[in-house]
């Protein structure tokens, strides 16, 4: 082995991927096409942030007393932040808006709502609109959600004044004293009124997985699933066509008979396309930061220099599966193809690209058992999901096994396709 | 001349295929030798085998000296990178010093006439010029053997006359040059030694003229007519005449033009086919080669 001529072909085949275009156009512009498209289109800006709902309200009331239901409402629905409140004057101008989508939800609070809301029952009228059935069903959601919460509290303003008109009138009855429960009758009335209006208190908390919900890790994710991608196809291209193209534009003879032997081709092809990639990686990760990608890293901490070892183990991995696609391949131009389009493949099948939740259940098995899966997820549970080393640990030995592996099929394949050729390496 | 590369009975199978038939041929230092045959007649093989590229089935090489050079008969070239790029590539595999590769790279270039475009892509040379440079690459190291495979295929006359001017000054430094050629006249301009190979065999070596003087007729009639050039060949070989036709010309092979000649014209006479012209040349490799084998050297 000679480190002259490992340099020699390594700085020789670099400046010639560099400057052929279809190489820059794969491992470069297409990872950061993918990243800026998704981050734009399939996760724009404002993925992870509340949506905020129009309500148009037409209030017909003119109140009961010094009591306004209608007004009541409408206060109710002003401090709702997510809400937000545009009077009508008429209904037709809200059914107008209503059907243009301009508004999510339409309320027309009738006439005599104020005096029906304290005896009788109040009627209310509420529209929902949506530009797609899965808006509709979310404004519809939301309105019923407001509403319930509504009617509880309008219950319980009911029960509180019926306990009022009680304890004025029947002052008497109020004050008998029950010692069994050791509550007063006039409390009893009290709390059961209430607790008629109001029977559960439910307490709702949101418990979201750390990281997964917001756009910036959704980017992240997406971000390493672009660099996932690159390195299968392009580590796989390289992999496929490093000797076959040399065959076919004859320096392999010319390199042989100059003695360079297969471990110098062997490291020379490996360094470039590990250049190419690392360049790409760089190139992609910083696209992604500029995208908001939720990236971390922390020179001090341990876990992340897992990172480029797992990226290191991916080239090799993608790399050796090329190789083994170069004992089927006939020219460079099969073998280049082959590789681009199974890299792809794998990516779309393979949890890389999409996630494994979203595949369908063949694919997800595939997913769980691909070694560059689990590599990849690795780079994204440290980077994206800041997960714990003891979650990493098995993972990580299970990928470091896998290359092994895949390495020593892909030096057997590598030494197959180059005596092919050459009988004398 | 001290022998610097002995060959011996070389046999090559690819599967059941026998493509090299125990070929035995020497080169000796400060000397050309030439492998003339067909396309498909095994010199790539065999050059494959010499410069270390395949394995023979069996036989055996000795090379005394430090380091052989090779020119394959692709250019082996990288197309995006420059002349000097792809002369230091090179230079590099041989394990030669940067002012060394420089020095040397910068005189053949200019002497091959295309230092001008050392600097282009390669994709932009002509096919000329690419083999310009692939040769530039293969004389770069100092090489005690020399080994060009077809070096002059795709070459106009001139640069077909540089490289020979290249090869010959080389020789003239002491280098020892083993190459392919199914131009005869390129054997014969170049050659201290031509070993003939034909369907993995040597059927014939020694120089030129020992060549002509052995395997070939004294003497070739060549006749030029105003038509029936193919019932010409034939109306002469059903009169017992090797006949052939090269650019459309009738050749004859002839012992004995005085008394051949004056029989050619009257048969040909009396079959109405019209000499347009005659001529008696000395006989030619190609001629040797077609007495050997009943083909000639072009033929596929």
């Amino acid at each position: 082995m000679s480190l002259q001529r490992i340099k020699a072909i390594a700085t020789a085949d670099l400046k010639s991927l560099w400057r052929e275009k279809a190489v820059i156009f794969w491992a470069v512009i297409w990872p950061v096409l993918m990243v800026f498209i998704s981050a734009y289109v399939f996760v724009p800006p404002e993925t992870g942030s509340l949506k905020t709902f129009m309500i148009g309200v037409v209030d017909l009331d003119e109140g009961f007393g010094n009591f306004s239901g209608g007004r009541l409402l409408i206060d109710l629905l002003r401090n709702i932040s997510y809400f937000k409140v545009v009077i009508y004057n008429s209904t037709e101008d809200l059914m107008k808006d209503l059907e243009k989508a301009e508004v999510d939800i339409g309320i027309v609070i009738p006439e005599n709502f104020s005096r029906n809301l304290v005896f009788e029952t109040a009627d209310l009228y509420v529209y929902i609109s949506g530009s797609d059935p899965q808006s509709l069903q979310i404004n519809r959601g939301f309105a019923q959600a407001f509403f319930y919460h509504f009617e509880r509290e309008t219950a319980v303003e009911k029960a509180k004044r019926f306990y009022n008109y009680f304890q004025m009138y029947q002052k008497n009855f109020s004050y008998i004293y029950i010692p069994e429960i050791n509550m007063s009758m006039s409390e009893i009335v009290n709390k059961t009124l209430v607790g008629i209006a109001s029977p559960i208190n439910i307490f709702f908390e949101d418990k979201i997985p750390r990281g997964i919900i917001d756009r910036s890790s959704i980017v992240g994710w997406i971000t390493i699933g672009a660099l996932g991608m690159t390195m299968l196809y392009s580590g796989l291209s390289f992999g496929a066509t490093a000797v076959i193209i040399e065959k076919e534009r004859g320096r392999l003879d010319r390199m042989i008979a100059a003695g360079v032997k297969a471990q110098d081709l062997f490291f020379g092809k490996m360094i470039s396309a590990g250049v190419i990639l690392l360049a790409a990686s760089v190139i992609v990760i910083i696209i992604g930061k500029i995208l908001g990608a939720k990236i971390v890293w922390n020179i001090a901490d341990f876990r992340y220099w897992l990172v480029p070892l797992n990226l290191f183990l991916v080239f090799l991995m993608t790399l050796s599966i090329g190789f083994m696609l170069s004992l089927i391949s006939k020219s460079s131009r099969s073998a280049g193809t082959l590789g681009i389009v199974l890299g792809l493949l794998l990516s779309f099948t393979t949890g890389i690209w999409i996630p494994d939740f979203m595949l369908p259940e063949p694919m997800r098995i595939l997913a769980h058992s691909f070694p560059v899966t689990w590599a990849l997820d690795l780079i994204r549970g440290i980077m994206v999901f800041d997960r714990d080393i003891n979650m990493l640990i098995s993972s990580q030995i299970k990928v470091v096994i896998s290359t092994i592996l895949l390495m020593a099929l892909g030096i057997i394949a590598y030494r197959k396709v180059i005596s092919r050729y050459v009988e004398i390496v | 001349m001290r022998e610097i590369l002995k060959v011996s009975n070389i046999v090559k199978r690819f599967g059941d295929v026998e493509v090299l038939r125990g070929v035995s041929i020497s080169v000796s230092q400060g000397s050309i030798v030439s492998l003339l045959g067909p396309n498909g007649s095994g010199k790539t093989t065999l050059i494959r085998i010499i410069a270390g590229i395949l394995r023979p089935s069996s036989g055996e090489i000795v090379f005394r000296g430090r380091l052989a050079s090779f020119l394959p008969q692709e250019h082996g070239l990288f197309e995006e990178l420059s002349g000097w790029d792809n002369i230091m590539f090179y230079a590099r595999l041989y394990e030669l010093r940067d002012d060394y590769a420089k020095r040397r790279g910068k005189d053949l270039l200019e002497r091959l006439g295309i230092i001008g475009h050392a600097n282009d892509p390669v994709a932009k040379y002509s096919g000329g010029m690419k083999k310009k440079l692939s040769l530039v690459i293969a004389s770069l190291p100092d090489a005690d053997l020399l080994i060009f495979d077809e070096p002059t295929t795709g070459l106009d006359p001139l640069s077909r006359q540089v490289v020979w001017e290249l090869v010959e000054e080389e020789k003239r430094s002491g280098r020892a040059v083993l190459l392919t050629t199914h131009y005869m006249e390129e054997a014969e301009k170049l050659s201290d030694y031509i070993y003939l190979i034909y369907k993995g065999s040597i059927v014939a070596e020694g120089s030129s003229e020992d060549l002509k003087k052995r395997y070939a007729p004294e003497s070739v009639v060549e006749i030029e007519l105003y038509k029936d050039i193919s019932r010409a060949v034939e109306i002469l070989r059903e009169e017992g005449f090797k006949s052939f036709v090269e650019n459309d010309i009738v050749k004859i092979f002839s012992e004995n033009p005085r008394e051949d000649v004056p029989k050619i014209i009257t048969i040909l006479y009396s079959k109405d086919v019209y000499v347009k012209s005659l001529k008696v040349a000395e006989p030619t490799l190609e001629d040797v080669f077609i007495k050997l084998t009943g083909r000639r050297l072009s033929e596929e």
